[in-house]
């Protein structure tokens, strides 16, 4: 399937009976839905089944899909309406899986050849993650949706349902505290 | 303010892009969910498709009534709008001479299909008798009987008689009955649909009853008010049964929306039934 063929497209012709269409567009956004998960809830194996209601929700609406916002846009409010109905089933805060760390992180071919710098690297990236988990949740979720699904404040606002000014309010709080706490090293 | 510009000023960077923090968040390992979750759900997402092709009727399909019911709506207002124009203006719903043209077409379709189905040697060679209602004779082709017929009729409609337009009244007298005969049927499904509320509302039903009528139920919003009224009835099993359904047919509807129209009370309430 061509790359350059749009999410929405794709889409549309997935709920034409296009299986194809639905892979291409499944390998396309897999990583970075399953990392926003799994970023939001920290536990591999909630991460895991709400990833894959999320997909089974999208499947079960190809029917009543229209191209109304981009298509990223509807695969997030997806996820985050998963999230947030898990959340409040559970009705307590998710508990942090220690298993999921940072310390196999794939190592770039120059990285290897220079320990030192290795070392560091992998100091930022572990103080990160650390950093990431302090965030609250609203500041956190914003943060990853511009990391990971590459959106802009007003598709961020629009996947949430706030106002743009919010967004922006919570990415600032996000970033300079990430910064901070990386420039406290 | 210097601080505010100052704040402006690294989100911008930010989202420039490629900046050390998503560089640092990028350097972190990019997890992906586990092989057997994507056989899963690609099997699945293929299942689906070919359910549908072997003519299982897709779950989330509008119900085939919604566009008869639509056309049948749209006729009906714009009957209604004529009629009321007309009454307005004094004007005849249809013109005096037009009605008598489908009361003489009826009369020449009468007599060229008992003359096509006679034994008459006329129909044998091809010439059909076409009567007029005064009593005129036409004759024509078999193929073009009809079409002569009635541009004979419009030639005749300038020299039509009072008596002639009498009798365009029982045509549009069968007009009027059937206008009131739709009217009657959209009162009587409107009356269906505000009964099932009254009587949930009174608590003498259980949810199989007030299973959604699809011609009656137009939006998310009436669903809404359904699950709500149950659960004010004290229905709440079934509303929560309403709820679950409402929210797998509408994944995108979000939750605040549904708190807006439920309620936040009801919302929580129905989230821990």
């Amino acid at each position: 399937m061509d790359n350059d063929v749009s999410d929405e497209s794709l889409m549309m012709s997935y709920a034409s009976g296009d299986t194809a269409a639905f892979e291409t567009l499944y390998l396309r956004h897999k990583g970075p839905v399953y990392r926003y998960v799994l970023n939001l809830c920290r536990n591999e194996a909630i991460a895991e089944e709400l990833f894959q209601e999320v997909w089974m929700k999208l499947i079960n609406s190809r029917e009543r899909y229209e191209v109304k916002a981009k298509f990223t846009t509807y695969l997030y409010k997806l996820a985050h309406n998963q999230f947030i109905d898990h959340y409040r089933k559970q009705n307590v805060r998710i508990v942090v899986d220690q298993s999921v760390e940072v310390d196999e992180v794939e190592q770039e071919p120059l990285q290897r050849n220079n320990p030192e710098k290795q070392t560091q690297t992998n100091q930022t990236i572990n103080k990160l993650s650390e950093l990431l988990q302090s965030l609250p949740n609203e500041q956190q979720e914003v943060f990853i949706l511009r990391e990971e699904a590459g959106m802009s404040v007003p598709e961020i606002a629009e996947t949430l349902g706030i106002n743009q000014e919010a967004a922006k309010s919570r990415l600032r709080y996000a970033i300079n505290k990430l910064r901070a706490g990386l420039n406290d090293e | 303010m210097t601080n505010n510009n100052q704040n402006d000023k690294e989100l911008n960077d930010y989202l420039d892009g490629d900046s050390d923090l998503s560089k640092a968040y990028r350097g972190q390992n990019n997890v992906e969910p586990s092989v057997q979750l994507d056989e899963k759900i690609l099997s699945a997402a293929k299942k689906a498709v070919s359910n549908n092709r072997h003519g299982e009727k897709p779950r989330y399909h509008k119900s085939p009534w919604t566009l008869p019911v639509s056309i049948a709506a749209m006729i009906t207002l714009s009957v209604s709008l004529v009629v009321t124009m007309q009454q307005e203006t004094g004007q005849p719903l249809i013109s005096e001479p037009e009605v008598e043209m489908f009361d003489s077409a009826a009369v020449i379709e009468e007599s060229a299909m008992s003359v096509m189905t006679s034994k008459d040697d006329s129909s044998v060679t091809g010439e059909v008798e076409l009567k007029q209602s005064n009593g005129r004779r036409v004759d024509a082709p078999a193929s073009a009987a009809l079409g002569a017929a009635a541009d004979f009729y419009r030639a005749e409609e300038k020299t039509e008689t009072p008596q002639a337009r009498m009798k365009a009244l029982p045509a549009k007298k069968m007009m009027l009955k059937e206008k009131a005969r739709s009217d009657s049927e959209i009162i009587e499904k409107r009356q269906y649909s505000d009964d099932k509320i009254k009587v949930i509302e009174a608590g003498q039903t259980g949810f199989d009853e007030i299973e959604l009528d699809a011609m009656t139920i137009q939006s998310e919003s009436d669903e809404l008010k359904i699950i709500k009224k149950l659960w004010d009835a004290g229905e709440f099993a079934a509303a929560k049964e309403a709820f679950n359904k409402f929210k797998t047919e509408y994944p995108d509807i979000s939750e605040e929306s549904i708190k807006d129209s439920l309620g936040t009370n009801v919302y929580d309430e129905l989230l821990e039934f």
